[in-house]
């Protein structure tokens, strides 16, 4: 898929959606998502003793080659954190909160993520 | 590289595939999947968060994944039939391999740990399209015990594809694909409280993992989601 039909699908819409640390892609169909369920993670978030779930992400195709997302659990902050001229292949672990690692296809590396 | 993609820091392999990271559970060293197409050797190896201090494990095949606890592995093994791919575990070090599925499952590469390590999760029927059939996402004890079909597709035009449990292991994300359209979505591992986060698009989500939150979270970030 490339950025065209991405814009096409989730708004074009650059807005500043409340908790989301930098600009989205979110639209206005996604947005009216979000209202739908967004009542159900707080009992969750707030249960003691549970490590808090936060970003999910996940690797997308497209015209740029495969890239890295990440969005919050409720849809919300879909947000593009890879620009690579090759294949970003991704899989952040869910162990540590603040690293992430990824691999990619020029020609093969692996890549740790700090933050 | 930082979670907003900036910092990145390569590890060079000419000639070597390496790919299929993923964390220890302490966070200090990386597991991964490497082919050296000279040597003509596959297997999972560990390493720092530099790229040093590289250890062979020994088994091979895709998607190495650390148990909470640490001290296993899981994985997807292929017995050289087109559609025999099984899920197996062994220790952390590569002993004690174990078959957990038989290879007519035909598991999707992508599979987790349930965070209490009581669990793991895959998706039968995966790994190579049949016809009429449907992939859907399976529970499974560690010891190959209690295969609990978490979905219930049939026919083969709907399939869901696992990403993986959330940290506090009451969701299960994954990718639904719906004539011909694709969407992200979580569900209780009980099969219930089925929702999108991604409606259905050609925007087509792969390898999906759920991150805890940072403990340097702000305020905001606290939020009720």
């Amino acid at each position: 898929m490339d950025i065209l039909t991405l814009k096409r699908v989730h708004g074009t819409a650059r807005q500043s959606s409340r908790g989301c640390k930098s600009e989205t892609h979110l639209g206005t169909a996604q947005a009216a998502h979000v209202e739908s369920t967004s009542d159900d993670g707080g009992s969750i978030a707030g249960e003691r003793g549970r490590t808090v779930s936060g970003l999910i992400a996940f690797q997308v195709q497209t015209a740029a080659g495969v890239q890295i997302y990440t969005v919050r659990p409720n849809g919300n902050c879909l947000q593009q954190i890879t620009y690579l001229s090759g294949d970003a292949v991704a899989q952040l672990g869910r162990q540590t909160d603040a690293r992430s690692s990824l691999s990619t296809t020029r020609p093969v590396l692996a890549v740790t993520l700090r933050s | 590289m930082n979670a907003d993609g900036s910092g990145s820091i390569e590890f060079p392999a000419p000639n070597v595939c390496e790919d299929d990271p993923t964390f220890t559970p302490d966070g200090i060293r990386i597991i991964f999947h490497r082919f050296d197409p000279v040597a003509n050797d596959e297997a999972f190896w560990s390493m720092d968060l530099n790229g040093n201090d590289r250890r062979r494990i020994g088994p091979c095949c895709a998607d190495p994944t650390v148990s909470p606890d640490g001290k296993k592995l899981s994985f997807v093994g292929f017995n050289g039939d087109p559609t025999g791919a099984a899920l197996f575990t062994s220790s952390v070090d590569g002993t004690n391999v174990f078959q957990v599925t038989p290879f007519s499952f035909d598991i999707a590469a992508k599979q987790d740990w349930a965070p209490d390590g009581q669990h793991l999760v895959f998706s039968i029927d995966g790994d190579v399209p049949i016809p009429g059939v449907s992939t859907n996402i399976v529970t499974i004890r560690p010891d190959g015990t209690q295969l609990r079909f978490v979905t219930n597709y049939h026919g083969g035009d709907v399939n869901a594809f696992v990403g993986s449990y959330s940290p506090d292991g009451h969701w299960i994300n994954f990718r639904l694909n719906d004539h011909g359209l694709f969407g992200l979505y979580k569900i209780h591992p009980d099969g219930t409280h089925l929702k999108a986060i991604l409606p259905l698009s050609d925007f087509r989500p792969r390898f999906i993992a759920w991150g805890p939150r940072p403990s340097h979270a702000d305020e905001e970030d606290d939020e009720k989601e």
